[in-house]
């Protein structure tokens, strides 16, 4: 019983059971934003490469 | 039969926490929000995906990002990152779906955007919609930049719309 007990507060404290599912978004007027993202490039050398460790 | 008894009034209990899980908190309101890149027309050596990963996703899944269509992650639990791939490069692997872009992300992990999904606000908070406007700027042999040069905020108060350039 003291186990089950503690399991359920455990649960309660790490907040899985306290609305994990919810979420928070825009909560103000200027969320943070980058100021420029770097999106990699996949090339012919990738997918060779990937080839390449698949045999 | 005690501990039985335990077990379900335990259960009576928790029930009502995932039951909640998905309901916005009261006296909030939901904030729409759409990311939009919209110069890829000019670079039409490239294509620019989405990398798709959630709870409800098995591995990954990759969408086409078109010009001036928002970005969708789906389920609001999903994360969305970008990744850019070369015609010739699809050519070669013969098309995007025998990509292995799980691998891949190994070894050029996709970047992170703005979250397509904008979440709740108080309802003291007139705002109801956000758009961000991203161009793409800068294209080397390994990595493209992208540049938010635009955000427009939406309100549900009659005030104008917030338009901010950069």
């Amino acid at each position: 019983m003291k186990k089950i007990l503690l399991i359920f507060c455990l649960f309660m404290l790490t907040g899985l059971g306290c609305g994990s599912t919810s979420k928070e978004g825009a909560d103000n007027d200027n969320p943070e934003i980058p100021p420029q993202i770097e999106v990699p490039i996949i090339t012919s050398q990738d997918i060779s490469l990937l080839s390449g460790d698949n045999e | 039969m005690k501990r039985f008894f335990l077990t379900i009034i335990l259960l009576i209990l928790l029930v009502p926490v995932y039951i909640h899980g998905d309901v916005l908190p009261e006296d909030s309101h939901l904030v729409h929000r759409q990311v939009f890149i919209t110069n890829l027309t000019e670079f039409p050596q490239i294509q620019l995906l989405g990398y798709i990963t959630g709870p409800m996703i098995q591995n990954y899944q990759i969408q086409v990002i078109e010009e001036d269509v928002p970005l969708s992650k789906g389920y609001k639990f999903n994360d969305i990152k970008i990744v850019a791939i070369t015609n010739e490069a699809i050519e070669d692997a013969g098309g995007i779906e025998n990509i292995a872009f799980d691998l891949i992300a190994q070894r050029k992990p996709p970047a992170s955007i703005i979250d397509p999904f904008g979440g709740y606000v108080a309802n003291s908070n007139p705002l109801i919609a956000e758009e961000y406007y991203f161009q793409v700027t800068v294209v080397t042999e390994k990595s493209l930049f992208l540049r938010l040069y635009r955000t427009v905020l939406k309100y549900n108060n009659d005030s104008p719309d917030r338009i901010v350039n950069y």
